[in-house]
């Protein structure tokens, strides 16, 4: 209790410390480089885009202590040099870099912009080998740059942007938290590249599952194959009609495996529940799992079925 | 250990201070959001968790807060969300640019299955269920028939995260990231002490986890190792209950022991890297690891003894020594030789090694080696590009894949049968092969098609029981099977303000050498969105969804016998979904209003074809049917710039209907007791909440 009361006294205290200490005035140049050839300074940009600029002003890319916009060029380190733009009297596109998708630049083109900078990050480092690159997805069809305030990313509605067949999924009756924003697609998947299939955070689904579900991990003594080898088989992990995240209905999805001798591969119709004719009590309430409930495994050194 | 370790890390951003001092004085800017405000929900339900499934909404309080401040290089940001309730966060962020950044955060949930389940044991939420005496039977019974006595609880887990991450790079181009987490759950499980004896599963699990990594970051060249610990703890680790029906499988009126799941150890050292800048535009990325998981687990320990197993004398050892390996490794090469030209060529190998304990009983009884799944799984693939006139893209691919679980398959001898897995082919081989085209000539138009074969061979050759080998009773995920699917993909955009976009999928699955079990399924998907902004920043936007599955299987009831099928089983699933989210900022002076709507409607049966044999089964109607709506409404009106108040209101209601718990009972048979878990969903909810808001 005592190194709890520490601990939780040291940390906030720790942070308020440092927040409260002086900073380093950087050996950062914030001078707009407006003498050089073409550029003209963002003071000029801002005389037409007042409202850019401002979000600009707030933003991280404003901070003159990072390698970023404000310690280059500002404005024109991303939408390049303005003097022909202005000379031109402006215009949506006219003689400078956007970032718009009908901007006639290629997705390749304008992610190289903001990978000037960001290429050297730790999560970018697999950029070149992901699905992202590869279909043509740009920085900026995730990630807004001019934003008034810091606004809690709404990473559904970027992800679902595309991925129209994961937000249907996902308000199904059986999923996991993702609407309440308990669990984010960023959890399991690393949308700046992996080597992984799906680009999942982890060399397999099962590992990835673990991370949450470490109680499914084992090692078991009795074990099931499938389970084991990959949690996909019986769950879809997006959502699913069928409770638990199951692929299909529970009897169902075992019957394609188990459809042997005994109980297993008995056939259980509409008078086999609570109400029927012949209820069985293999089919009602939660069906299989109702004895199976150690379908994960089992270290139980009974060799009993339901273990 | 842990504390250990987050005294450290409380105490890392001091060891950063003595990097600042002596430099000059910055403004203190800060900016934030406080939201503080009352809900009311009514819900109209017997038992249903489903409305608060993952959440904790209930009268009263409602807040958060979001805090922001930048001192010079440094920055701290800082969002609470539901203070006091069982779904709070904090999450906290800050640093100093470009030198280093933390993360703390707190986080918890609530996993709500059923509220107001019963069961006639006493003592739920420990590890040992206890059997009351009937008081009202004469003579009294060994547990209470009335279910009007029995116990009322909910089956419902809190789970809980914490912890925290330090990423230090201090300007150069090496960097250390240091993390630890705990996650805690506590609660109770729905679970089956014996076949159809529904009781909770009492919680309480605790997992730490701790990561390091350390990396180089170059421009054309990038390197980092890592390592991870966790390590599961579960306080129960077995269940002791009374068997309260003298005619059950299991030993009457003793004592019994449920085992449930087990500690574990889970350590992985992992060493990436990448290379860009490679002759023919290349860059090569590998990753390669190592992970152990293991554990031990003494029969002592689960309470597993001659008194709670039968068969406890015979045993070769009573510890269990689990010890799997993963060992990992993979590459990607991508590359564009010529112009327009990309490739991309992978290679993955997994293996996955279980050398743990072998637990037998005497000869020819056999033990649990069949069940120790080993196997080695290798991908190779590559991938062209080429981009055509017109703005269009054309991809091919092929992908080789081939799944070695080539370990000992003994025979399983129950006598006088002698049975061999049939779940688990020796190998599996997947070829597949894809083709994509992608056209967005015209800027406001964009179309796609791809196409995918996947031929999928097993060799079963392992089993020698000729009847399964003929019969084709084989795990489905395995099986042979051919596999097409076609994906077509539009967005279009005809105006600068209205935005459409539609997927479409088929795809058929053909199990070829599958007489029974599963012989084919095909899903037919269609997702449709469209988003229009409209005057000054209003939004209309909309979206369908629709998935269709069918899924055919051939049963034969009995692998001994029976080698034709006996009847056919068709599955039918249908899932429809449509919304509408309208957006009307500042719909007169400083008022904005949104709205939202959503249906959902599942709709499931299972149909039998009796003609085969002359079954007379009956179809099943009823199968995990559901509708929901929900609909959301939300006024914001802003007094000024920093003071707004938000009025919203949700209604959602959820419908449920399966034949498996229609005409729902406790008590079945007089020897199968159920708890009422799942069994009624069905709810109607009306929330409102007042929110005062503060942006400063």
């Amino acid at each position: 209790m005592k190194n709890k009361c520490l601990g939780l006294f040291l940390l906030p205290l720790s942070l308020l410390l440092l927040f409260f200490a002086p900073s380093t005035g950087d050996a950062t140049d914030d001078k707009v480089a407006d003498d050089k050839k073409g550029f003209i300074g963002a003071i000029t940009c801002k005389d037409c885009h007042e409202t850019q600029y401002e979000t600009y002003a707030k933003s991280v890319h404003f901070q003159k202590y990072i390698k970023g916009p404000q310690s280059q060029d500002a404005c024109e380190t991303c939408h390049g040099p303005g003097a022909a733009h202005v000379e031109k009297g402006g215009g949506r596109g006219v003689d400078i870099f956007t970032f718009d998708k009908n901007s006639g630049h290629t997705a390749e083109e304008m992610s190289a912009v903001c990978l000037k900078c960001h290429a050297t990050t730790a999560r970018m480092t697999f950029w070149d080998m992901g699905q992202h690159k590869k279909n043509d997805v740009q920085c900026t069809s995730c990630h807004t740059i001019h934003v008034q305030q810091r606004t809690k990313v709404d990473q559904l509605a970027v992800c679902f942007q595309c991925h129209r067949d994961t937000k249907a999924q996902v308000s199904k009756q059986s999923r996991h938290p993702i609407l309440e924003g308990k669990v984010k697609c960023s959890d399991c998947h690393d949308v700046h590249g992996t080597l992984s299939k799906a680009m999942i955070k982890a060399e397999t689904p099962n590992l990835l599952c673990y991370t949450c579900h470490a109680d499914k991990r084992g090692p078991f003594v009795w074990v099931h194959p499938p389970a084991e080898e990959n949690c996909l088989i019986c769950h879809t992990p997006h959502g699913s009609r069928h409770e638990n995240l199951f692929a299909d209905r529970i009897h169902v999805i075992c019957q394609d495996c188990h459809d042997d001798a005994s109980h297993h591969g008995a056939a259980y119709d509409a008078t086999s529940g609570f109400g029927g004719a012949n209820v069985s009590n293999r089919f009602v309430a939660r069906a299989c799992v109702e004895c199976h409930h150690t379908m994960h495994g089992s270290v139980n050194f009974r060799r009993s079925f339901s273990r | 250990m842990i504390k250990k370790v987050c005294t450290a890390l409380s105490l890392l951003p001091f060891a950063a201070l003595p990097v600042s001092a002596g430099a000059e004085e910055e403004a203190f800017v800060y900016r934030g959001v406080i939201e503080a405000g009352v809900q009311g929900v009514d819900v109209d339900s017997n038992n249903s968790a489903k409305f608060q499934e993952y959440r904790d909404l209930d009268d009263g309080f409602i807040g958060s807060l979001q805090f922001d401040a930048l001192k010079g290089s440094y920055f701290f940001q800082l969002d609470a969300a539901n203070p006091g309730l069982d779904d709070q966060s904090l999450d906290v962020h800050g640093g100093r640019y470009g030198k280093f950044k933390y993360n703390l955060y707190f986080d918890e949930m609530p996993h709500n299955y059923s509220f107001n389940a019963r069961s006639f044991y006493r003592g739920l939420g420990t590890n040992h269920l206890v059997v009351p005496a009937d008081p009202t039977a004469n003579p009294p019974n060994s547990f209470e028939t009335s279910t009007d006595t029995w116990s009322v609880f909910d089956y419902s887990v809190q789970h809980k995260k914490y912890g925290g991450e330090v990423e230090v790079s201090l300007a150069t181009p090496y960097y250390i990231t240091f993390g630890v987490e705990r996650r805690e759950q506590d609660g109770m499980r729905p679970y089956s002490v014996r076949e159809n004896i529904e009781a909770p599963q009492p919680i309480s699990y605790t997992t730490d986890n701790l990561n390091l990594k350390a990396g180089y970051l170059g421009k054309t060249f990038s390197a980092s190792i890592s390592g991870y610990i966790s390590s599961f703890d579960n306080d129960y680790k077995y269940l002791l209950w009374d068997d309260p029906s003298p005619t059950g499988n299991s030993m009457a009126n003793v004592t019994q022991n449920a085992v449930t799941d087990p500690d574990n150890n889970f350590s992985k050292l992992a060493a990436d890297f990448s290379w860009r800048g490679l002759p023919l535009k290349s860059a090569l990325a590998m990753s390669a690891s190592y992970a152990n998981l293991s554990n031990s687990v003494s029969a002592n320990e689960i309470n597993v003894n001659s008194a709670t197993m039968a068969e406890f004398d015979r045993l070769n050892r009573t510890n269990f020594d689990g010890d799997i390996d993963y060992t990992n490794f993979s590459a990607v090469l991508v590359s564009e030789p010529v112009e327009k030209l990309d490739t991309r060529l992978y290679y993955r190998y997994l293996e996955r090694e279980n050398n743990s304990s072998r637990i037998f009983y005497s000869t020819g009884e056999g033990d649990n080696a069949r069940e120790l799944l080993s196997y080695d799984k290798n991908t190779a693939g590559a991938e062209l590009g080429y981009r055509l006139p017109y703005r269009t893209k054309a991809n091919v691919g092929y992908e080789y894949e081939n799944i070695d679980r080539s370990t000992p398959l003994p025979a399983f001898v129950e006598a006088p049968e002698t049975y061999y897995r049939y779940d688990k082919p020796e190998s599996t081989t997947n070829d597949t092969f894809f083709a994509k085209l992608k056209n967005n000539w015209l800027g406001w138009l964009s179309a796609s098609i791809k196409y995918k074969h996947l031929k999928r061979d097993s060799d079963f050759s392992g089993l020698v029981y000729d009847p399964y080998q003929n019969v084709g009773v084989i795990r489905f995920d395995a099986a042979n099977k051919t596999m097409d699917e076609v994906k077509l993909g539009f967005e279009f955009s005809p105006f600068d303000r209205l935005d459409f976009g539609v997927d479409c999928t088929y795809q058929m699955n053909d199990y070829d050498n599958s007489r029974e079990s599963r012989t084919d399924d095909e899903r037919k998907n269609i997702y449709f969105d469209v988003a229009w902004r409209f005057f000054k920043k209003a939004t209309l936007s909309g979206f369908v969804g629709f998935e269709h599955t069918e899924t055919d299987a051939n049963r034969i009831t009995n692998l001994e016998d029976d080698l034709a099928p006996v009847y056919a089983q068709y599955v039918d699933d249908d899932y429809w979904t449509y919304g509408l989210a309208l957006t009307l900022p500042d719909i007169v002076d400083k008022l904005t209003f949104k709205i939202s709507w959503q249906y959902q409607k599942s709709d499931g049966s299972v149909e039998y074809n009796n003609s085969l044999t002359g079954t007379d089964l009956v179809n099943i109607e009823d199968s995990d049917d559901y509708t929901k709506q929900t609909l959301e409404a939300r006024a914001i009106y802003a007094f000024d710039a920093n003071w707004s108040v938000t009025v919203g209101y949700l209604y959602e209601k959820f419908k449920f209907s399966d034949i498996a718990y229609a005409n729902y009972q406790y008590i079945l048979d007089n020897s199968d007791y159920y708890s009422g878990v799942y069994y009624d969903q069905n709810y109607t909810a009306n929330l409102g909440y007042v929110i005062l808001s503060y942006k400063f």
